[in-house]
Parts: structure tokens; sequence; C-alpha cells
């Protein structure tokens, strides 16, 4: 295990560089830089005016060397300073961080309190009412645009209720029943696309299980449906879902955009997308070089549940 | 809803005509503004702020009043807030209320003394302005022409880091005549020196060695009514008042927070459950906020300029006769309909309510705005275009969904006489590259937008001056002429001569079609008194005069 740890650990290293180098090199290919867009489309400036704000931000430099520069910073835990806003990239994503984390957790928690047993019951009654219902949860919540929920929560909750979150974030740990507040919308429409995902999954992956002849082997045994169902099923069952839930918290890491711009939650998805709207190459690459992080630590978590959840998996 | 339309009546269901009236009637900008620019040789004592024919929240017996706090919501990011190095507007409308010029606008446009008390002109080529005293900039040091003179050597460098730099380029140098005395000498005649100024555009006048020195993106030390407790991008700014502001008692409100909100169904959910004391909002938000009777909506033309812009480097645009012919098969009352959802008036080169310079929309809409489809097919057929023609029209999304929405209607308008328009949608870096000296001039036609101008110059030198890159092929030494003359020209009568006859020629040669100039609405809490929207849509007069009535 320990091995197997330290290999992961040093495979980190790699896959980093790799994801640092493609997203420093397509935001290069994209075209127009931060100097284009800070000038803007109405303005009108000299060539020297130009060379002038280029040399100012450190963007007239080969791209070699500006990567190298910025790689350098990284080793040295330096992100790299916004060229837009002149903040250090840490601090930018610190500053969301809090938002984007409480988002992500909360939205995955109410999501597989929901749908793991959900997709469980549906599973193990197939075909009954129950299932039906299950289903058609499903189905509405993979149907219904996110956006789209969000915009009817802001509308019913103000014209019906008269009512909104207070509109600037507050940590849970200053203010708990506000920050429930401002949370409460945004994670229940993270969560309803997640449910009818996580509750697909579950029940497919069980059903197969059902299915198979260590099951049969345990119902002849005479186990009780309850114990084969927890104790024999539900931990194979669950290895396709966990994957599925490590995904997707690292998805709502970086790609709750829509619903934290509609809510006015701004996180870390929002921090780079408009990072490579204005051309901030060093917030798009701490951005997403955090991200891989998260990533990289999300699957490397999976894989070790895996080992816990299946008795056969071993890492060594 | 407490409706107070700014007297100029954006209001959809007010007919064309009357509309048209109104604005003529010199409410957009008040004629005087810009004439005021120019015109007195000498001013002094700060303009009383002048009676406003908007809203009547002021109006209360109790008066102002000061303290509360209040949270106004803020339609976009200013990304940064330096402001010598932003073009963007949402930048000014971040930085605003912190930094000061020499001259500032009332809520009329009128322009007025700022930092500097009052000013002469002994000559045409020399502005000697007086410096208030006693003025502290945020940090408690006293501000002093060393400030002014650093800040214009600043902007006036070749190389400068100031974007909007062309706005001074008529200035020879500045000189400090004592601690409260700067002395400006110019190269020509310079009549939109105080617009100039005042329109807070690379002229926020900063702490000497400031720009070396500090952030100047994320933090402020300016002489304005608020100071800068914490901007984080994309979430708030966050203002408190300035005890020690030079126009006590302004402003009245402790502090203010604008909190980022883009989505335009945030803010008006956030005015509806009154979250927020303030919002920006479109015709179509202003129409749905109408029936709650504890917001109060203001409404008129601002001067947002939409435009389409040839490339007269390239066949067949750079003859005139065709430019001519497609502005004849544009039909702008459609535009305005469908793209603009029939809030706007048509404009010509110079964006309609800009004080009395720009072209009256109903003489537009009788002369050169008509659609004539004969005499353009006519004019395509004299020019040697075939049906056909193919047309690369670049489109970005800058405001929303006007350009491309623009881009659709104006497809099907040339239709109609063989122009086969093909839109080529793009993001915005790469419309601005693409749309740049640094892209070649990659369109047929491009469509964009002008935010405020300082002067009626503003509108016409950068483009259409032949030896400006941006000029993009344009070439008539006439009109090359009349332009150095109209910039350099003091008296307003003789330049509103000028600007008329640069503003025909242009129309006949169309190197732009000029389409329209949009209306803007901003939502108030009825509680929230003093706030009167301008033209530009800039909110600084508006907040410092604002209080809580609670």
């Amino acid at each position: 295990m320990g091995r197997y740890l330290l290999r992961r650990l040093v495979l980190i290293i790699p896959t980093l560089i790799g994801a640092s180098l493609l997203v420093f090199v397509m935001m290069r290919l994209l075209p127009g830089d931060v100097v284009d867009l800070l000038i803007g489309s109405e303005l009108t400036l000299s060539a020297e005016q130009r060379a002038g704000l280029r040399a100012m931000l450190g963007v007239d430099q080969p791209w070699y060397s500006q990567y190298l520069t910025w790689i350098g910073g990284v080793l040295s835990g330096d992100l790299g300073i916004s060229l837009r806003s002149s903040q250090p990239v840490t601090t930018l994503i610190l500053q969301r961080l809090p938002v984007t984390v409480e988002l992500a957790i909360l939205a995955a928690l109410i999501s597989w309190v929901v749908a793991i047993p959900l997709g469980v019951i549906a599973a193990t009654r197939r075909n009954s009412p129950t299932d039906l219902f299950a289903n058609i949860v499903g189905l509405i919540g993979l149907a219904l645009p996110n956006f789209w929920l969000a915009t009817l929560f802001l509308l019913i909750t103000s014209i019906v209720f008269r009512w909104q979150p207070s509109p600037q974030w507050v940590s849970p740990f200053e203010d708990l029943r506000t920050n429930l507040q401002q949370v409460i919308m945004p994670t229940l429409t993270l969560s309803a696309g997640m449910i009818a995902v996580t509750m697909r999954m579950m029940r497919s992956s069980m059903l197969e299980v059902l299915g198979q002849d260590y099951i049969r082997t345990a119902q002849a045994k005479g186990l009780g449906d309850r114990m084969v169902l927890i104790s024999h099923a539900f931990k194979n069952a669950a290895i396709p879902v966990v994957t599925v839930m490590g995904v997707q918290v690292g998805n709502l890491l970086g790609g709750a955009v829509i619903i934290e711009q509609i809510f006015g939650l701004p996180g870390i998805g929002w921090l780079i997308l408009n990072g490579i709207y204005q051309r901030d190459y060093p917030v798009v690459q701490g951005g997403v070089f955090f991200l891989a992080v998260a990533f990289v630590v999300i699957n490397l978590l999976i894989d070790l549940t895996y080992a816990y959840l299946d008795p056969r998996i071993h890492y060594g | 809803m407490a409706s107070t339309d700014t007297g100029d009546g954006a209001r959809p269901n007010m007919s064309r005509r009357q509309f048209l009236r109104l604005v003529v009637a010199g409410t957009g900008i008040s004629a005087s503004s810009i004439l005021a620019a120019c015109g007195s040789s000498t001013s002094s004592t700060p303009a009383a702020p002048a009676p406003t024919a908007a809203p009547a929240p002021t109006a209360t017996p109790s008066g102002p009043r000061r303290g509360g706090s209040s949270i106004w919501a803020a339609e976009s990011d200013p990304v940064a807030l330096n402001p010598i190095t932003n073009s963007n507007f949402s930048s000014t409308q971040g930085f605003e209320h912190s930094y000061e010029s020499l001259t500032a606008y009332n809520d009329k446009l009128e322009i007025i003394p700022a930092l500097a008390e009052s000013w002469q002109t002994p000559d045409d080529l020399t502005y000697i302005f007086n410096l208030r005293k006693g003025v502290k900039w945020h940090d408690g040091t006293d501000f002093t022409a060393e400030d002014v003179k650093y800040t214009f050597d600043l902007v006036l460098q070749k190389d400068s880091p100031a974007v909007w730099r062309n706005n001074f380029d008529q200035i020879e140098k500045v000189e400090i005549v004592d601690s409260h005395t700067v002395k400006f000498t110019t190269k020509t005649p310079f009549p939109g020196m105080l617009g100039a100024c005042a329109i807070l555009r690379s002229s926020a006048i900063i702490p000497k060695g400031a720009f070396e020195k500090g952030n100047l993106d994320n933090t402020v030390v300016g002489t304005g009514p608020y100071k800068l407790v914490e901007y984080v991008p994309k979430d708030y700014i966050k203002l408190v008042r300035n005890p020690d502001y030079w126009g006590d008692p302004l402003p009245y409100l402790d502090e203010v927070t604008f909190k980022i909100m883009e989505e335009e169904e945030t803010r008006i959910a956030a005015l509806r459950a009154g979250t927020v004391d303030y919002a920006f909002l479109s015709a179509e938000g202003a129409e749905r906020v109408k029936a709650e009777p504890n917001l109060v909506v203001q409404q008129g033309p601002r001067t947002y300029l939409y435009v389409m812009i040839f490339n007269m480097l390239r066949e067949p645009w750079s003859n005139p006769k065709v430019r001519l012919a497609l502005n004849y098969a544009t039909n702008r009352l459609e535009i305005i309909d469908k793209a603009l959802s029939g809030a706007g008036t048509v404009s010509g080169p110079i964006a309609t309510g800009f004080g009395n310079w720009f072209v009256p929309p109903d003489q537009l809409l009788s002369g050169y705005y008509k659609p004539d489809i004969e005499r353009a097919k006519a004019l395509l057929k004299e020019a040697g275009v075939a049906e056909g023609q193919k047309l690369d029209l670049l489109v970005t999304n800058f405001s929303g969904e006007v350009f491309s929405r623009t881009a659709v209607v104006f497809q099907e308008q040339m239709k109609q006489i063989g122009i086969d328009v093909q839109i080529r949608q793009v993001e915005q870096g790469v419309f601005i590259k693409e749309a740049s000296p640094d892209g070649n001039w990659n369109y047929d036609v491009n469509i964009n937008a002008y935010s405020p101008r300082h002067d009626p110059d503003g509108y016409l030198w950068a483009r259409f001056f032949s030896e400006n890159p941006y000029a993009v092929g344009y070439k008539n030494p006439k009109m090359d002429e009349l332009l150095k003359t109209a910039r350099a020209t003091i008296d307003p009568a003789q330049r509103k001569v000028m600007y008329d006859e640069i503003q025909g020629i242009l129309l006949e040669e169309s190197p732009m079609l000029w389409i329209a100039v949009d209306n803007a609405s901003e939502a108030t809490q009825n509680y929230l008194k003093g706030y009167v929207r301008t033209a530009f849509t800039r909110r600084d007069w508006g907040l410092k005069n604002s209080w809580l009535d609670k």
C-alpha cells in the first residue's frame, strides 16, 4: 500500500506538468492577448503604446521563458499575479475556495443521501411503482437544465415570498443561519442533476450485481434479503457509483459557473472562465493547476476506496 | 411603479415623434454642457447642482440625511481599478467614487469644477487651473499641483500606459505655477480639455509617484467622496464615506457596497426582495418591475452608440457608392425594434443626445436613414457590384444579445439588394484581435458600440482622420481639414457649423453605418432618495447625492 501510494504521488508530477503545459500553450494559441482585451474594441492606441503595455505586463517575452518563470514560481508555491487585477492568483483562489468547496460538498451530500437509497430501492423493487417513481425522478433531474431550475428558484422566492438571501456571502463559521440561506438554493439546484445520475447509476449497478452468481449463493446459504443486500451486493455495486461521485465532486469545483453566477456566489469556475475571457494567463494557469491537483487527489482517494469496497482489489 | 422618467421619455409606449421632440429639446445631455466645456473663459465657484427635471425623490420636507449603509447591484465587474490603464467603462464605474479629476459632470452632464476650483484661458493655447485648497488624499496627505503634473506627465508619455491618452494629444506641456496652480499649454486650441478631464478616462488625478509605487488595480488612494475598503474581483466593491471630503456635507451614505450581479435575473430578484437598493436594468427588465410599488425606475436614452464599421481597405467596400447603397438598404427602425426591443433612437455619427452636436433623428429618418431599396440597387449597379456579393460580418457579444440580433436583422435586410451577409460570430478576444491592426482588419463589416465621449471630436477623430490607423482606409482630404479645424476651434457656434458639415459628408460617404443609441433604466428602492441617473450612466453624481429615508 505504501509503495503504491508513493508511486501514485510521484505520478502526479508529470500529470501536473502536462496539464500546466497544455493550458499554457492553449491560452497562447487563443487569438488576442491580455493587452488587446485591456484596450477593448473602442480604443485606438498607437503601436508604441501597445508595445509599452505588453512590456509592462511581461507578455512580450517568448512563451517558453514565460512558462519557465511561471513554473519556477509554482515550485516555490507562487501561482503568479493576475495580469488584470494585479492580485496574487493564490489569493484569488483562496478568496473563492470556501464558497466553491461548500457548494460542492453540500450538493454532493444532498445528492448522495437522496440518490443512493433511491437507487437501491428501485433496483430491489424492479418494475414496481417505487421503481417507476425513482425513474421519473431521475428523468426529471436529467431533463431540467440547472440554469432553468436556478432561475425558477429566483423567481419563486422573490415574487412569491419576497425573499432573497443577503447578497454578500457569509462564512458558515461566522453566521451559519445566513450562510445556509445563501447556499440552499444553489446546492439544491446543483444536486438535482447529480441525484439523477447517481440514482440511475446505483440502480443499474445494483441490478447487475443482484443478477450475479455469488448473490444467488448467498441467498441459497439462507441469508436474509437485507443481509445479502447490504453486505454482499451494495459494496460491489458501489464501485462504479463511487467513481461517478468522484468525478461529480471534481466537476463541481470548477464547473458550477452558471449557478455561481445566477446566485451571485463567485467561485473558482467563475474565476477561470473570466480569466479566459480576459486572457489573464496566470489566473487561468493557476486556477487550472489547482483544479488538476484537486482532481488527482480525488481520483487517488477513489482508487483507495475501491480497495475498501472490494477486498479482491489489492494495491502493493 | 412610481415611474419618474428622467424627462426624456424612453418609455417604449411613447410615440417616436413625442420622444424625438423631447430628445431634441435637449434633455439627453444638456446642450449647455458641452458648450459650457468650451465656452467660458473663466469659471469659478462650484456650480450649484442644477435643478433636475427628474425624480421627485430629493423634494421631501425633511431633506437629505447623513448615515446608513446601502448595497447596490453592479451589473458588471470593474476587472481592475487603475484609472490610468483601464479602458472598460465598468472600471470607471468602479473607481469613479474614489478618484476625481480637475473637472466633473453634474446630473445634467454640465461640466463643473472638481479638484480645480476655477480656471482661466488667457489665450487659446493656455488653460490655468486654480486647484482647490485643503483637499486631502485618502491617506491624509495634501493634494497639490505636483500630483496634477505627475498624472498628466504619465498620461502624455509617448509609450504611455494611459489607454485614453488620445483624449489629451493636443496638450503640449503641463507646468506648475505654484502649489495650487497648474498651467496647461496646448499645441492647438483645445476645446475638449474640460470634458476630457471630467469624463474620468485616463484623467483621474493620482498621487505623485502612485503609479510606480502602488498597486492601483486593487488599492485606491484618491480624493473622492468614498474610500475603497476592499475590492474582490467578480464579487464586490466596498466603499466607506470619506470624512475629509471637500464637498461636505456630501456624500450622505456612510457605507456603500457594490455587489457584482451580472445576471439581470439576479438583480431583479434582489430588487424585489429588497436586498439591494439600486440596480441597472435593460428595457425588458424595467418593464418587468414596473408594477412593483416599492421601486422607482428612471429611464432615458444613454449615449451608447451602436455602429457597423466598414473595412475600407477591402473591395468593394472602399467604394463610397457601395457603402451608401448598404446604408439605403438598412432599416434602422426595424433593427431598433428587433434588436433593442424598441428601446432606442436612431443616431448619426455623433451620438443622439450628445449636447447639441448630433443630427436630429427626424432629419436622419427623413433623409439618409429612409430605406430606399431601388436607389440602393442602382448604386450597387453603378459601382459594378454583382448580385450575391459576399459580406463577412464580424460579430461578438459585448452587450448581451444586441450585436448578434442586429447581425441577423441586417443579414435579412441586405438580401433585398443581393448582398450575401455571412455572419461570423466570435468570442470577444477574437473579435478585438480581428478588428485591430494586429489582426490585419480581418472583416468586411464589424458591429461595435461606443460608450460616452468627452467631446464631439471623440466620436470622429480616431476613425475618420485619414492618418489615424483606425480610419481603416477612409480618406478624404476635406474631412481631414475639417476635423483638424473643428477640434481646434474654441467658439461653439463655429464648431457646430463645422460638425454639421462633417456629419453631412460622413452620412453621404458612409464609412460606418451608425445605427442607434439605446435606452437605459435604473431602478432604486423608494426609500433611496437623491439618486439621479445620467445619460452617461455613470453613478458618481448620483451616489454622492443619495441618502436613505427610512
